[in-house]
């Protein structure tokens, strides 16, 4: 099976050993370089290259690239070389003309050396090799000394660019701010001895590398990215560096803490569930996210961006909403910190929240109502986007999900992992780790608020997505991961339901808040790396979780956090006798209405799962 | 596969520098390909090039087109209830480069204007293979910074399409230079802040930028869009720039005569005539 080297930004290369190999697939490296160049102090020879490729695969089958790296090697043998270990890829270093490998059976890395003539050189091998590696123009293969980071610059914008030479803990993340390469590729400054890897300098490259190619691009993996109209990049470029600057600037730190806290309600508490544990066999914590100021977390990112407005000299705030919870969340940050507020809402939703359209306007807040399109979240969205297009300078658009061009994912998500980072002390202060953490995934910001406390723990990660009336194609949802495909929507590559000629589908949930055809980046590299999963709960599992932590808790929870909550009746048999905290992302005042059409299905749903006595 | 050789970067660039050799400035008229049908677009095309159209842009219509305006928009949505999909686009073009019993071949200059997931979907280098092969000219994405255009780029640099980037009045001096090494064809300058459709003054600030932006380009052709809706913006644009870009406006004229028509078989005459007249009352403001 050909693997492309998609999705490939972190490399070790030099690997000898099986053991060290895992290590660094453990650590998250994406590919791992063998070396079999004879005289290299990391070569090694077939037969143990073979072991290092069978443990790689067995562990991680779907993700790792092996890479057969080679010098002065001709088409025939490297091919043969590749097929004897088992590798992915082939990395050529040395001698070789780019029109002897066109139609090599897998996909090639070339190794360039960055000087001033390496342009025509990379754009020769352009053609057939997939990534380039770029290291220092001395000698054939890995060279441990540092590259012209100007020239390396110019040539990441003409190609696919690994960066090498001698790059390490300490110098990654400013080698990748300078050059902004697609991934880096890094040996000897990770061993402990030539060939011998030093664990800890692994885990601490790839700790440095993978937030600083994300800062950098705004990327997650293969997924991310800013990809905006013209008019907004550079508003996007000035965001991105004040919120770098703001969110390691101490007094704007006191400033939101004191409003996260004294005004908000921050910590919220994490409640041991007893009598809903009772019915699911296993201990439910919940996240109570619904008992912050205005009732969900959104207010977490809200006050945050509106108080970066406000620094940034903006007198007007955009939102867009769902649900309308986005949307009072910052009309109540912009009430609190005096800015003008004007927020974009589908008419479907604004029909179906009407409590929250008035919770709006009662705040002072502009609810502009869109008819266009679908008229759900991804239309407020389009038009909250047109809006800041006209007016750039003058407003701030407060992206209310982990979505968008960069830097809204990063931000959005920096500013929610609060709520994982008690949920996390909560948990070990009431006992320990859990075994799980839940929460519903519309565009995933209290998701991935919550999986961000957890991310380094052996904690399993999952995301429940909504599977309206069944994820199966064809049927209505919400379920990007169940049936959607990789690509681009308002300003990130990510996994997204659309048609075969990449139009964008339209999509169903009981809940307004998760009625969205996109999901989150992070997610989709989290899902992609295998660090978390993602299931569906529909529309009747969100109801029947709804009714039992009514009737079994005295918590009305929102419809969007009450799949989180239907997942688990669902998969109860999985759960039995573990740990699980589960974000309760806010209440469900908001849909009365909504509830009041439906009640008559609560009863029959609540005999079916048999969870209620 | 094979491609109409005559066209893509070469062909633009040469037609554009020749419209500077010739002391000229020209119209580039958009319209979304597939608003009222595919053979209501090929003789739109036509009637165009009759009517002296330096460039065209073909918009390939996307569902969430975020940096168009209401009648942008509307005319996406129209055309997309249709059915319109990139092949399509690509066979219009073919159509017009090799003529039939209505019309001879027409060599009119043809960027294709569209959003990034269409292109991304396909697999960039198999959708703009396609374009190329078809005998467009050029390619413009409204979503694709240059950041994240190198796969368009190599794309491009092998099938010789032209690749065209926008820039804005938001774009600074660093930025607005690297636009315009790496767009092809010509440079598109955004000629207000805001999305496409709603009216641009053309004052002293704009003039101030459009001169910018015209430095920075060089010898590279500049055109300027957005807002443009009769003869007196076409002249006023037409200080600094070589094309006027003109495209709500037209979409909107075109989308009247086709709604017009007793049964869809008139529709494509219709807007054809309604382009030629069209057309016609833009080009007073290119001789003031």
């Amino acid at each position: 099976m050909k693997r492309s080297l998609r999705g490939v930004t972190i490399k070790v290369c030099g690997l000898t050993d099986p053991d060290e190999a895992l290590a660094a697939v453990k650590a998250g490296a994406d590919a791992i370089g063998l070396v079999l160049h004879p005289t290299s102090p990391r070569a090694v020879m077939p037969a143990q290259a073979r072991r290092v490729s069978d443990v790689v695969h067995a562990m991680s089958p779907s993700r790792v690239r092996v890479v057969a790296v080679v010098v002065d090697a001709e088409p025939r043998a490297a091919r043969e070389l590749a097929a004897q270990i088992g590798a992915d890829a082939i990395q050529l270093c040395g001698d070789q003309q780019p029109e002897d490998w066109v139609g090599f059976p897998l996909p090639i890395l070339r190794r360039i050396g960055v000087e001033p003539s390496a342009e025509a050189e990379l754009l020769a091998w352009r053609p057939v090799a997939a990534l380039m590696v770029l290291d220092h123009p001395s000698g054939p293969g890995g060279s441990g000394r540092p590259v012209d980071h100007a020239i390396a610059s110019r040539l990441c914008q003409r190609a696919p660019c690994l960066l090498a030479g001698g790059l390490g803990p300490d110098d990654v993340a400013a080698a990748i701010a300078r050059v902004r390469p697609r991934g880096v590729d890094a040996s000897s400054k990770l061993e402990a001895e030539p060939g011998r890897k030093h664990l800890g300098r692994v885990t601490a490259f790839i700790g440095a590398a993978r937030p600083a190619l994300a800062r950098a691009h705004g990327r997650f993996g293969a997924f991310g990215g800013c990809f905006a109209p013209e008019t907004l990049v550079p508003i996007l470029t000035e965001l991105d560096a004040a919120w770098r600057q703001l969110r390691e600037d101490s007094v704007f730190r006191a400033e939101l803490d004191q409003l996260l806290g004294d005004f908000a309600g921050r910590p919220t508490p994490l409640w041991p569930a007893r009598r809903l544990s009772e019915v699911l066999g296993c201990e439910v914590l919940l996240k109570r996210e619904d008992l912050l100021h205005t009732g969900a977390h959104k207010l977490n990112n809200t006050l945050g961006q509106v108080l970066l407005a406000k620094r940034l000299g903006k007198r007007r705030i955009l939102a867009e909403t769902g649900a309308g919870q986005h949307g009072v969340a910052t009309a109540t940050a912009c009430a609190q910190l005096g800015l003008e507020c004007v927020v974009s809402m589908g008419a479907v939703d604004a029909a179906r929240q009407r409590a929250n359209v008035l919770r709006m306007q009662l705040l002072g807040a502009r609810v502009e109502v869109v008819h266009a399109g679908q008229r759900t979240l991804k239309d407020a969205v389009n038009a909250a986007m047109r809006a800041w297009i006209a007016d750039p300078l003058g407003s701030h658009y407060v992206l209310g999900s982990a979505l968008g061009p960069h830097p809204f994912p990063s931000m959005v998500a920096d500013l929610q992992q609060v709520i994982g980072e008690e949920a996390r002390a909560q948990s070990l202060a009431a006992g320990g780790l859990p075994d799980l953490a839940v929460a519903c995934v519309g565009g995933g910001s209290n998701a991935i608020g919550l999986f961000r406390g957890f991310l380094t723990d052996d904690v399993e990660l999952v995301g429940v997505e909504a599977g309206g009336t069944g994820p199966e194609q064809g049927a209505e949802h919400a379920a990007r991961f169940a049936s959607g495909a990789p690509g681009i929507l308002h300003g990130c590559h990510t996994f997204l339901l659309q048609d075969d000629d990449g139009q964008v589908l339209p999509t169903h949930s009981i809940s307004a808040g998760l009625d969205y055809p996109a999901v989150g980046p992070e997610h989709a590299a989290l899902r992609a790396s295998g660090r978390a999963r993602y299931t569906w709960a529909t529309d009747e599992d969100a109801l029947a979780g709804f009714d039992l932590l009514a009737r079994r808790e005295g918590i009305l929870p929102a419809l969007e956090s009450s799949h989180a909550l239907g997942w688990m009746l669902r998969a109860r048999d999985e759960l039995r006798g573990r740990r699980v905290v589960v974000n309760l992302s806010g209440r469900g005042d908001k849909d009365l209405d909504l509830l009041q059409d439906r009640h008559g299905e609560l009863e029959r749903l609540r005999e079916r799962s048999g969870a209620l006595p | 596969m094979t491609r109409p050789s005559a066209h893509g970067t070469v062909f633009l660039e040469a037609r554009l520098a020749q419209l500077r050799a010739d002391g000229r400035r020209g119209l580039a008229p958009y319209i979304t390909a597939g608003d009222g049908g595919l053979d209501t677009t090929l003789a739109v095309l036509r009637a165009l090039d009759d009517a002296g159209a330096d460039v065209v842009e073909l918009g390939l219509p996307f569902s969430d087109p975020v940096a168009d305006g209401p009648q942008l928009q509307a005319a996406a949505e129209r055309s997309l209830a249709l059915g319109t999909n990139l092949r399509d686009v690509a066979e219009v073009v073919r159509r017009l480069r090799s003529g039939d019993d209505d019309a001879p071949p027409s060599d009119l200059p043809i960027v294709v204007m569209t959003y990034a997931n269409l292109l991304s979907r396909r697999g960039w280098g198999s959708a703009i293979g396609l374009l190329a092969a078809a005998g467009c000219d050029g390619v413009l994405v409204a979503d694709l910074p240059l950041e994240e255009a190198v796969v368009l780029r190599i794309a491009c640099a092998e099938t010789g399409l032209a690749p065209l980037f926008l820039v804005a009045p938001t774009t600074g001096a660093d930025r607005l230079a690297q636009l315009a090494a790496a767009s092809r064809g010509f440079l598109y300058a955004i000629g207000r802040v805001g999305t496409t459709g709603v009216t641009t003054r053309f004052d002293e600030d704009t003039q101030d930028y459009l001169g910018r932006v015209a430095e920075a380009a060089g010898a590279r052709a500049v055109g300027v869009g957005f807002g443009i809706a009769g003869p007196d913006d076409v002249s006023a644009a037409l200080r600094h720039a070589d094309l006027a870009i003109v495209g709500s406006a037209l979409v909107e004229h075109l989308h009247r005569a086709v709604a017009s028509a007793p049964h869809p078989s008139r529709a494509p005459a219709l807007a054809a005539r309604a382009a030629t007249t069209f057309l016609e009352h833009l080009s007073e403001g290119l001789n003031p």
